[in-house]
């Protein structure tokens, strides 16, 4: 009985390794290893055998059955990876399209992220504005040196006896005003708009975002401009950046400071590894904000009492602040502004 | 504004032993900041930024007194030298005729130099003059300059002999009168600058900007007129801005220059004259001061101070501080009364004031950093929050988010629109009253593109309200979608809208620019929330809505639904519709026919035969093989009889 199992492992192999096709291989499956398969036939005559002998032919049934399936899963891949069920998965595969948002987002939603932190609410004033917000309520008055810092844009509309002229505002500091007017201390705000400023080349465009921070309530001195700015600076830009308050001069704060933080390029030391001057920052320094404690004026233009109030304010270019993200290297401010898809798909 | 300061000039005034890197890092972290500092030969020049109110400090003299009072606090010792200058001796009357009016003009000083030798500076004068930028000319115009620079007040030379009128009348100019000023450029004045007459009705000069060409020194002047005026500054600055003469001059004294320095200034030109063009003084020194300013005072408190700094302040410490800016304190107790000098009576009105020199002098790098442990405000964000879903759902859709310039130009912009007075150019003249303009250039920057590709933005639009009040600025959420099958493109718009939970309806509307018949109106009952169409000139689909409509119309927290455990059935039916049958009233109709018809979606269109794939399904049971047998019938019937179709099958 061996030899005759033997005979059909044999016999079985040689029909496997001819077989050209799966369903001739299906076919020899079954006829060997089928229910009523060649190899059960063979099972099923052991019972007349003692029981030493079966044990002998169990075992060499067992180790027939292991080996053909063997073979067959062998001859299966074999034909697979023959013509008619070729696979290629080194293809390059088709991407889906994503979106994205834009640059200007992100860092504003960064921005809100972090003063919301600091409980400051955001607000939205304004881009076609009356003087009166933009310059006089913030103690500028009329022919003072102050307004060319900047370029306004007018409109070409009657004046208003009270509130002047109809400008673009060349600043968020026009919602301190209306901030003011709107709400009562405290005030903790943090106003984001799109400002306009007559300049444009290579580091100007004549469209420009800024936040603008407005801190009013009693007790509110320096100590909590520079705390404030200090945690935006540091979870904004990173851990290692410091920040430094220069005297400044602006007529809607007392005192007035810039904010600036050391540079990222030069590690705040002004020279360049190579031995040259960083030509990126100042000194090691880059300049960031306006900043400073409103003014008496100011708060009185507000409706809110001085002598009980007191508050900080504070006015940053967003793109200003954007572009020196460590590593970016955007170096033209156009390019924010340019809708090619070659730009674009660089801001994912 | 900037000034240049070399250290060796400063040297002159300034008696110390820091270096130029520490003179630069104090002056910049408690006075003007030192912007950069040029090595020049063997001299450092500072590149100093001075604000419009410190035009005190645009002199060496100035700088040298600012950092004689800073570099202490930062343990460097520093003294102030004084210039000790001579008085005049002469007593001869000046043979000159000055006609002034005081509310015009503050101050004039003036004397007779005679004798002048005109010649090349002293290498050493031309030296310091080219190290701050100003060309040397010759030794009577580079006495003017230098003086200007070391002591901040500007100085003019006449020739003396070229006045033949021995007059000179302060008067504000009439209108269509001319000059022509000393670079032989003729300007017609506009009324109200202020001008010298020669009391003949010419006018001699335009002081405190430009001298005029028939006044100044020429090659063969031997004489000189040695004069400083005080005008009132804003004449001078109305005058310099609308001429657009921005000489140094202007520049400060548009700001206000101290009256007083005007002594120092002629004192010290007068002394240079005479060791460098070897004149001769020919007059006494006239002083015409109708109304000198007395010192102000401002009364403040210790307390006052420590409120605004948030720390607390030694009595002393302030008293040396203020001291050494010359800003001298009698104090009573806590309260203290503070004298301004006269250079700094513009700049320092306010107790405000004082704190900003008690605090900047201190060192604003050694106060704290704190957070305000005060009440919070009420929060609002929510129109933001949803601007920012409303950007994240089209980016999840794949569009890329642009900005562009809210400027348009005419034939963009609907009627009444803001226009700029002084734009940048014509296509930038108005404010946009729509983002359609914008993303269809945008489009055009991308003509090359082969793929489908979408762009929005979410920007204002500026829409005329009335002549005398501001525009309704509104914000607008707007797409173009480029290269896209029209379903595709219109799937997105359907897909935002229903992430936003929104139940919107399509009417076919009317607007220009787009393709015929192509514009729908999305609304909700009868609210318009947007519209969207396909553009002319296969610029592709636009669509926009607006933000506050859509707020309105969106569910923030869409409830959930349990699913449904009674399985629906599904199958598919075709209908072939009618020539020109606007299919989505078709589609429309049918979830309408019954309310178990759970969902339908349009699965495929050939020609005008529409497949639909229905959804049969009931809350409360499993269908009926009859049940859904008789909704089929019931839709089919319905269709036929509201559009005509034929049911295929």
């Amino acid at each position: 009985m061996k030899e005759e199992i033997v005979n059909i492992r044999n016999e079985a192999v040689a029909r496997i390794s001819e077989a050209a096709d799966m369903s001739e291989l299906e076919e020899i499956r079954v006829s060997y290893l089928g229910r009523n398969g060649k190899l059960n036939e063979m099972t099923k005559q052991m019972s007349g055998l003692s029981s030493e002998s079966k044990k002998g032919v169990g075992i060499l049934i067992n180790e027939t059955k292991e080996t053909l399936f063997n073979i067959l899963a062998e001859q299966e891949n074999r034909l697979k990876n023959s013509t008619r069920n070729w696979f290629d998965p080194t293809i390059p595969g088709i991407k889906p399209g994503i979106g994205h948002l834009h640059p200007m987002t992100i860092a504003i939603d960064e921005i809100v992220d972090i003063f919301k932190r600091m409980g400051f609410v955001r607000a939205r004033y304004p881009e076609v504005e009356w003087d009166f917000f933009a310059f006089e309520a913030l103690n500028i008055p009329k022919g003072h040196p102050a307004r060319d810092e900047w370029e306004t844009f007018f409109i070409n509309a009657p004046e208003d006896d009270i509130l002047g002229k109809m400008v673009l505002t060349p600043h968020t500091s026009s919602g301190q005003v209306r901030e003011m007017q709107r709400v009562k201390p405290p005030i903790r705000m943090i106003n984001i708009s799109k400002n306009y400023r007559k300049q444009a080349d290579a580091t100007h465009v004549p469209m420009l975002h800024q936040f603008e921070g407005l801190v009013i309530d009693r007790g509110i001195n320096i100590t909590h401009l520079k705390g404030t700015v200090d945690y935006f600076v540091k979870h904004f830009f990173g851990s290692n950046i410091k920040t430094r308050l220069r005297p400044h001069n602006f007529k809607f704060t007392e005192p007035s400071f810039e904010v600036d933080i050391s540079c990222m390029t030069c590690m705040g030391s002004g020279q360049l590894p190579s031995g040259g001057t960083c030509r990126v920052c100042k000194e090691g320094w880059l300049e960031q904000a306006g900043a400073g404690m409103v003014h008496p004026n100011v708060l009185k233009n507000g409706g809110i009492n001085p002598k009980i109030y007191s508050g900080f304010a504070f006015g940053w270019g967003v793109e200003r602040a954007f572009m020196m993200k460590p590593g970016l290297k955007l170096s033209d401010i156009r390019l924010l502004y340019s809708c090619g898809l070659q730009n674009l798909n660089q801001f994912i | 504004m900037n000034i240049l300061i070399p250290h060796s000039w400063l040297r002159d005034f300034l008696k110390t032993k820091a270096s130029v890197r520490q003179i630069a890092d104090c002056l910049s972290l408690a006075g003007p900041s030192v912007e950069r500092v040029h090595k020049v030969g063997k001299d450092s020049v500072y590149d100093i930024e001075v604000t419009s109110n410190r035009v005190d400090l645009m002199s060496v003299y100035g700088i040298a007194r600012e950092a004689a009072a800073i570099l202490p606090q930062f343990g460097y010792k520093a003294k102030l030298i004084k210039p000790n200058l001579k008085k005049l001796k002469v007593k001869t009357k000046l043979d000159f005729k000055i006609q002034n009016d005081p509310s015009l003009c503050f101050r004039i000083l003036a004397v007779k130099l005679s004798d002048i030798k005109l010649a090349k500076s002293p290498q050493w004068m031309q030296d310091r003059l080219t190290k701050v930028g100003i060309r040397p000319l010759g030794n009577a115009i580079d006495i003017t300059n230098y003086v200007m620079w070391e002591t901040g007040h500007p100085v003019h030379a006449f020739d003396f002999d070229r006045l033949t009128t021995k007059t000179i009348h302060v008067r504000e100019a009439k209108k269509n009168e001319k000059l022509t000023t000393l670079d032989n450029k003729t300007y017609t004045l506009h009324g109200g600058e202020v001008v010298f007459d020669n009391g003949q009705g010419e006018i001699i000069d335009l002081p405190g900007i430009m001298g005029t060409a028939n006044s100044v020194i020429t090659k063969d002047t031997r004489n000189v007129l040695l004069w400083i005026e005080s005008v009132d500054p804003k004449k001078i600055r109305q005058a310099s801005m609308t001429h657009g003469i921005r000489t140094q001059a202007a520049v400060l004294n548009e700001k206000s220059v101290d009256p007083e320095l005007g002594f120092v200034a002629i004192l010290r030109a007068i002394e240079l004259f005479l060791e460098i063009t070897t004149g001769k003084i020919a007059s006494e020194l006239v002083d015409i001061y109708p109304k000198k300013s007395s010192a102000k005072k401002i009364h403040t408190d210790i307390k006052f101070i420590e409120t605004k700094l948030g720390i607390s302040l030694k009595k002393e410490e302030v008293k040396k501080i203020l001291e050494r800016l010359d800003l001298t304190t009698t104090w009573q107790g806590n309260k203290f009364l503070v004298r301004i000098p006269s250079f700094r009576a513009n700049d320092i009105k306010l107790p405000e004031d004082i704190v900003e020199e008690v605090a900047r002098i201190y060192g604003y790098f050694k106060l704290p950093s704190k957070l305000m442990a005060t009440a919070l405000p009420d929060h609002n964000n929510d129109r933001f929050d949803f601007e920012k879903r409303v950007k994240e759902m089209a980016v999840r859709h794949g569009g890329y988010e642009v900005y562009t310039l809210s400027f348009a130009e005419r034939k963009d912009v609907s009627k009444g629109a803001i226009e700029i007075k002084n734009p940048l150019g014509e296509d930038t003249r108005f404010m946009r009253t729509s983002l359609r303009p914008s993303l269809a250039s945008a489009i055009d920057a991308n003509v090359n593109e082969k793929e489908s590709f979408w762009l929005f933005e979410m920007a204002n639009v500026y829409l005329p309200v009335s002549t005398n009040s501001l525009p309704n600025e509104k914000m607008m959420f707007a797409g173009i979608m480029k290269n896209f099958d029209y379903r595709e493109a219109k799937g997105i718009v359907e897909s935002i809208l229903e992430s936003l939970n929104i139940e919107y309806q399509f009417k076919l509307g009317l607007a220009k620019g787009f393709v015929g018949n192509s514009l729908l109106e999305i609304r909700v009952k009868n609210k318009l929330l947007g519209t969207m169409g396909l553009l002319n000139n296969d610029k592709g689909v636009y669509f926009e809505f607006s933000m506050e409509e859509l707020e309105k119309c969106a569910v923030q927290v869409s409830s959930y639904s349990l699913e449904n455990k009674y399985p629906a059935q599904i199958e598919d039916l075709t209908f072939v519709l009618p020539e020109k049958t606007l299919s989505g009233s078709v589609f429309e109709k049918v979830i309408k026919i019954d309310n178990r018809i759970s969902r339908t979606e349009l699965v495929s269109v050939h020609e005008n035969a529409h497949t639909y794939r229905v959804w049969y399904q009931d809350p409360k049971k499993t269908l009926t093989d009859n049940e859904v047998k008789n909704l089929r019938e019931k839709i089919i019937s319905s269709l036929q009889s509201e559009f005509g179709v034929e049911f295929k099958g």
